[in-house]
């Protein structure tokens, strides 16, 4: 493989982690369970071992040495599973890259940033996602005719079925995509019962919404029990797919519209993840008050991390933000005070603005006094808040 | 955090600043400062343009500008104004404030005049001024440098008695914060003789107590002629005066005056 060449996708889970990678010389995708050697990769140790410490520490203030070696030993597997395949340069060979997991949490980011900073790829070309983002990628990457309406997901896990619903909103610009969970209903031990069960999901999930395609996931979904369900599926000209490693494929695809080529510019996907808010300051730039985005409304919050550094002018030591939702031209303003500044000359107080995510709704902003060099140094102060929301 | 809907008056701006901090300062050497961002020189220029002669934006600062700051639009500008070589302080203080938007001038207006009344005073107003800038920093011997340098200048009848007074003062003061008493006594007679001025009698006064106590006093009052109500005052005054009485460790006292030496006179 040469250099910088491939877009990968990563279906990151516990037991059954899949690769989907995307040769761009050769216009090839290949779809593979990921191995270290002859053995199947495994990630259960590693997740067990987060879910553990997310349990007995939920802040994730303490235990960082066991988190450390969690993280360590997944950027360990990480790196052996890619060896096997013949990528032992990541750094040099990967061109753009996304990890999807099933549910991201606060610790589950640090987990992927950490493997990203093992394997070397910064975060202008290494992705992170969940398996809806990855259902939502995977889904815009087909055929246009069939997401011209909702599209549902009916995900097998053992003789649990869940609902997953993309709908889509063509009244904005760009047209807003989202996925809505339906019911999970669980099948009976008795299999000849599972075509009514299933049936009766199919009946309560679709209801009156028009979805143009269906796709099936999962390897306990098989058409030899399913006749009555796969003709409701497929009543009035509905698309009915079988899919295997959808998330993994979806993950590869999300990293080719990122890195690769901006397919889809007229549509967003507006997941949980989502940041809704824009986050922006009336800013002083070369004499002119401007409106100066900080964060733009419809970033995942764990990728959503921007500082800046500004003089106050002026005898109010306070920062003024001002908040939009990203469907609303209304703007707000948050205050935020800077209690017990140094009182310096006019225009000596240098600021360093960090804004970051702790969740999809819980920004984190920090303030640093700078000083002004020799002439005023910095009293070390650090001012922090948090905007809810 | 407080929210609401609308605007603040009396509210602070913030000035976005675009150009990074450096890794490396510039160093001034005059007053043993170093700089690390383009908000700071403007800020010193605005406020210290007696210590900017056209010298002070040579190949060192343009480098700096260049390899630290990486403003290549300052550059390009900086190179243009020494190569024209016509009022290059004027130039580089308004293309340095321009490329911080201005964000340290009011009111422009006022500022261009005072720019304008900067570039025609005359040499030794102008030395005096930078010297006396570099008394604020308190780089004392530096500045007894440039008040020598304008004394020693060949037409100083024609600059009046209040000037030459007025340097004497400032050099004499200088000495005193220097604790070099007599050279202090020296210089404020001096300027008595040319201000008449009640303000410097009395300095001198005291520097000649500070320097050889109450009897060198008394010769000076004497020579001066002081009004003997007047000096009888000021005499108690100097005898209720009490030196300062550290508290703590004398030994980091001493060594904290040491580091001032040092910084005051660039020895």
């Amino acid at each position: 493989m040469s250099e910088r060449q491939l877009i990968v996708g990563i279906d990151l889970n516990r037991s059954q982690p899949q690769i989907c990678y995307y040769e761009r010389e050769k216009e090839n995708t290949v779809t593979a369970p990921m191995k270290v050697g002859n053995d199947a990769a495994s990630f259960r140790e590693i997740f067990d071992g987060i879910e553990e410490l997310d349990r007995r520490d939920p802040e994730g203030e303490a235990d960082n040495t066991r988190r450390s070696e969690l993280e360590r030993m997944a950027g360990e597997t990480m790196k052996r599973a890619l060896y096997t395949l013949g990528l032992d340069d990541p750094a040099g060979q990967i061109a753009g890259i996304t990890i999807t997991v099933p549910v991201l949490t606060r610790s589950v980011v640090h987990l992927v940033q950490s493997i990203y900073h093992q394997l070397g790829l910064s975060g202008n070309r290494a992705f992170l996602q969940d398996y809806k983002e990855s259902c939502y990628y995977h889904t815009i990457y087909q055929d246009r005719d069939l997401w011209t309406r909702n599209v549902g997901f009916f995900i097998f896990e053992g003789q649990d079925v869940t609902f997953l619903a993309m709908n889509k909103n063509t009244q904005t610009r760009p047209v807003t995509f989202t996925m809505q969970e339906g019911i999970t209903v669980t099948l009976k031990q008795d299999r000849d019962s599972w075509d009514e069960q299933f049936y009766n999901m199919i009946n309560a999930s679709l209801r009156q919404n028009v979805f143009s395609c269906i796709f099936l996931m999962g390897s306990t979904f098989e058409r030899s029990w399913a006749g009555r369900s796969i003709a409701l599926l497929c009543r009035a000209g509905r698309k009915v797919f079988v899919v295997d490693n959808l998330y993994a494929r979806g993950a590869c695809y999300a990293a080719r519209e990122r890195v690769v080529q901006r397919k889809f510019p007229d549509c967003l996907y507006l997941g949980e993840d989502v940041v809704r808010n824009n986050i922006g300051m009336k800013m002083t730039i070369q004499g002119k008050e401007t409106y100066y985005p900080l964060i733009t409304a419809g970033v995942n919050w764990y990728e959503a991390d921007t500082s800046c550094e500004c003089i106050l002018i002026g005898k109010e030591h306070a920062l003024h933000f001002l908040l939009s939702r990203m469907d609303e031209s209304r703007q707000s303003v948050s205050v935020m005070q800077l209690p017990e500044m140094d009182e310096r000359p006019e225009g000596t107080s240098r600021l360093r603005i960090h804004l970051f995510y702790e969740s999809a709704k819980r920004c984190v902003i920090e303030v640093d006094d700078l000083g002004f060099g020799e002439l005023y140094p910095s009293s070390g102060k650090v001012w922090r808040e948090i905007l809810e929301g | 955090m407080a929210r609401d809907s609308g605007g603040v008056t009396g509210m602070s701006i913030a000035v976005l600043c675009q150009i990074k901090r450096t890794d490396h300062p510039f160093y001034i050497r005059d007053i043993d400062l170093n700089i690390y961002s383009i908000e700071e020189l403007c800020w010193f220029l605005n406020h210290n343009l007696a210590l900017a002669g056209d010298a002070f934006f040579d190949d060192s600062l343009q480098g700096w500008v260049g390899e630290e700051l990486k403003d290549q639009h300052l550059v390009r500008t900086m190179e243009n104004i020494r190569r024209e070589g016509d009022r290059i302080t004027d130039k580089m203080v308004h293309a340095i404030n321009a490329e911080t938007g201005w964000i340290y001038v009011q009111d422009r207006e006022a500022f261009e005049k005072a720019m304008e009344a900067n570039h025609h005073l005359p040499a030794p107003e102008r030395l005096r001024r930078r010297a006396d800038a570099l008394v604020g920093y308190r780089k004392y011997a530096r500045a007894i440098e440039d008040y020598r340098k304008i004394l020693s200048l060949d037409d100083l009848e024609g600059l009046g008695a209040q000037f030459i007074g007025t340097v004497y003062n400032n050099m004499g003061v200088t000495y005193a914060r220097l604790f070099q008493m007599d050279e202090a006594v020296e210089c404020l007679k001096k300027a008595s003789e040319n201000l008449h001025a009640d303000q410097t009698e009395q300095n001198c006064l005291c520097a000649a107590y500070l320097s050889g106590g109450e009897k060198s006093f008394e010769n000076l009052a004497d020579e001066l002629k002081t009004d003997p109500e007047r000096r009888n005052r000021l005499l108690e005054e100097m005898k209720n005066s009490k030196a300062p009485d550290p508290e703590g460790d004398i030994d980091s006292l001493l060594g904290e005056w040491v580091q001032d030496y040092h910084r005051e006179t660039g020895l």
